[in-house]
């Protein structure tokens, strides 16, 4: 199934904002399963599976962090139980990155006469996340060979030495990509048509209206 | 019928004094292919961003004179005014999609424009008859192919249809029968009547398909009104005849030893039994069309991937200068970038390898304010200066200049005089100039293994003609 990108926007606006008001105890558990109800009806088996490995991990460490002394786990349950509550964030914005275009999703926010500035600069954004990923390989592969390999044993090094060309190469991509938006009309200010069909579908709606009443279900009634 | 025209025009980026453009005079008609040259730095980019609209949008500084696109003056044009008309293909194959998606990016300057779907499909089922995309559609960008990407970039520029195309070094990604095929789609878009301008640096592709020739130098065009006439000017021009050029073979020194065996190795489907031994001193450069498994076999050398099958026998890592020097540069400046990962050098060796570079001057810039060319000489100079035995080049030339190209030709040698080197190259005169020997990869095998000399000419001629038809 196909998500109107417009929803997943705004699931991934919603969802960080409510994790920052605890609610009742049932609130993670709500925003885990509607997260991973969204991975499930878009066909995401593969992901859906790492996920649930990756916070497996994550509730394993919280366990093994009871058996410390109480002054030491105290620093170190504060950055699991973050972690805990970021992974369904995470699974939200995995679908916005991976799955949908740029194109895309200036063509959903269109209707919201947002500011052309703004909507380019979101979608210069999201394209920027798959090549960042790429760029990260490139640059470590050439760390390894120069004999500074990027490691965690050395993680202030290896950050440094990462950060300089990563943020050149940020300044060089920008305009870059700028210029290609540019010179194919991104600025145009007539109303932009889509090639995918973006009407709201009656279950886009059903997964608004689930994600709304969990809200008040979870936040707002304790 | 005129398409674009300049009268005494010229551009001075904000900030600076002199202009890096100046009294620009042309005019180009429709049907018309029209070669843009000049060296690295001349003005060319500057001049191809005037014409596209990019200058003064998002570079700032002083226009004088006029340029007028169809009769219409482009300084009060908007950028997508001028985008409708002018289509444009950058040089970077990474940065010039704005989607991940070979059909969202095809549709996504008809998106902006507001087309209908029904337009929108329709446009593509032309495209489709005049370039071979048909394959590309529905598929991620990151699979495709350099010479994929290059066709489905001209495509989508040509999706608002354009009467003028710009093409920024359309050949320093492609491999030779790519390089080829793109002219036999600039011959047929010409034949649709649509106006050409094309910058390279590489000009066999073109042969005998250019009209005009318009040469900047020093921020200037001088216009020559046909190929033969560019040729006769005694501009130091790259070949346009590749296999008649004439000039010497690369001088073979005394092999040294082995520095590298590889034994029986194979990787996935893209590598099937290599087997070879790399020399010191000795220079082999490593011919194959895209995805003839080049990259593989690199990467297998630099152990960034281990072998399915076969082993590969060398004390420590090679040293990779890869293309973009970007991702290779961590230093806070040249000197200190001798230093990563080799500390305690001598102060009079780091200072013998940048003299030699002619980098001692810069010691104290910043490794990247330095221009292209001297990014790679630094690359250069750190790999003289590393404990590799053997040095891997990947793709040295692309986007080079002839100037610039022979002088990569004098530091490789010089890096040759201690250590081996490995070339991974599609550029002819390149691996002409260079090459001690030549090892060809088809299809994961290693075809041909042979020192380059007056006799062996032949058969690298024959392996780029086999390339040329082996694309199809």
């Amino acid at each position: 199934m196909r998500i109107n990108p417009i929803v997943i926007l705004l699931f991934n606006l919603v969802l960080p904002i409510s994790i920052m008001f605890p609610g009742n105890a049932y609130q993670h558990y709500f925003f885990l399963t509607f997260a991973a109800g969204v991975l499930l009806v878009t066909g995401k088996w593969g992901r859906l599976i790492k996920f649930a490995l990756a916070y497996g991990v994550v509730l394993l460490l919280t366990r093994l962090l009871e058996m410390l002394p109480s002054q030491v786990s105290m620093i170190f349950s504060m950055l699991v139980l973050i972690s805990v509550q970021f992974i369904p964030c995470l699974m939200m914005a995995s679908v916005l990155v991976l799955d949908y275009t740029a194109g895309e999703i200036i063509s959903a926010v269109e209707p919201l006469r947002l500011p052309k500035a703004f909507v380019v600069s979101l979608a210069i954004v999201v394209r920027y996340i798959p090549t960042f990923r790429k760029e990260f390989s490139f640059i470590r592969e050439s760390m390894r060979l120069r004999g500074v390999p990027y490691s965690l044993w050395h993680p202030v090094r290896s950050f440094s030495l990462f950060l300089v060309p990563q943020l050149f190469r940020c300044s060089i991509l920008a305009d870059e990509i700028t210029s290609a938006g540019m010179t194919k009309g991104m600025t145009n200010p007539t109303r932009r048509s889509s090639y995918v069909d973006m009407r709201m579908r009656t279950a886009d709606y059903l997964l608004c209206a689930v994600l709304l009443a969990g809200i008040g279900g979870v936040v707002l009634w304790r | 019928m005129e398409m674009m025209r300049a009268v005494d025009y010229a551009f001075t980026y904000r900030g600076k004094e002199s202009p890096a453009l100046r009294d620009v005079r042309f005019s180009a008609s429709d049907g018309e292919v029209i070669l843009v040259a000049g060296d690295s730095g001349s003005g060319k980019s500057t001049f191809l961003k005037s014409l596209n609209g990019l200058i003064p949008e998002i570079a700032e500084g002083r226009l004088d004179g006029s340029r007028l696109l169809k009769g219409e003056d482009m300084d009060k044009m908007p950028i997508y005014e001028i985008s409708r008309s002018v289509g444009s293909v950058f040089q970077n194959p990474r940065s010039q999609f704005f989607t991940l998606h070979a059909t969202s990016e095809l549709v996504f300057a008809m998106e902006n424009y507001g087309l209908s779907r029904q337009e929108m499909e329709s446009r593509i089922g032309k495209l489709k008859a005049a370039l071979p995309i048909a394959p590309l559609l529905d598929r991620e960008i990151a699979q495709l192919s350099s010479g994929e990407r290059q066709l489905l970039a001209l495509a989508s520029a040509m999706t608002l249809l354009p009467d003028v195309l710009l093409l920024d070094e359309p050949s320093a990604n492609l491999d030779y029968s790519n390089a080829m095929r793109l002219k036999e789609i600039m011959r047929t878009l010409k034949g649709q009547g649509k106006t050409i301008l094309v910058a390279d640096h590489r000009f066999f592709y073109l042969n005998g398909l250019v009209d005009r020739v318009f040469l900047i130098e020093d921020g200037t065009l001088r216009v020559f009104e046909s190929e033969e006439s560019f040729r006769a000017s005694g501009y130091n021009t790259r070949s346009f005849d590749l296999f008649g050029m004439d000039v010497p073979f690369h001088l073979h020194q005394p092999r040294g030893d082995p520095v590298i065996c590889v034994d029986g190795i194979s990787k996935w489907d893209a590598l099937q039994d290599v087997s070879l031994s790399l020399y010191g001193r000795e220079i082999a450069a490593i011919v194959g069309v895209n995805g003839a498994g080049k990259t593989t076999l690199a990467r297998l050398l630099t152990r960034a991937l281990k072998p399915d099958r076969g082993c590969i026998h060398g004390e420590g890592l090679p040293f990779c200068v890869m293309q973009d020097a970007d991702f290779q540069l961590f230093g806070t400046c040249v000197e200190s970038e001798l230093d990563i990962g080799h500390k305690g050098l001598a102060q009079e060796k780091k200072q013998g390898a940048l003299e030699q570079l002619g980098l001692w001057g810069l010691r104290d810039t910043h490794p990247f304010d330095l221009s292209g060319g001297e990014k790679q000489r630094l690359q250069i100079a750190v790999a003289a200066l590393s404990d590799a035995k053997l040095v891997i080049f990947d793709e040295p030339t692309s986007g080079l200049d002839a100037k610039s190209m022979e002088r990569v030709v004098r530091e490789v040698e010089k890096l040759a005089r201690e250590k081996a080197v490995l070339v991974i190259s599609h550029d002819y005169e390149f691996i002409r100039r260079v090459a001690d020997r030549v090892l060809y990869l088809k299809d994961g095998r290693l075809q041909q293994d042979f020192m380059l000399g007056p006799e062996t000419v032949g058969v690298l001629n024959q392996i780029f003609v086999d390339m040329e038809a082996g694309s199809g």
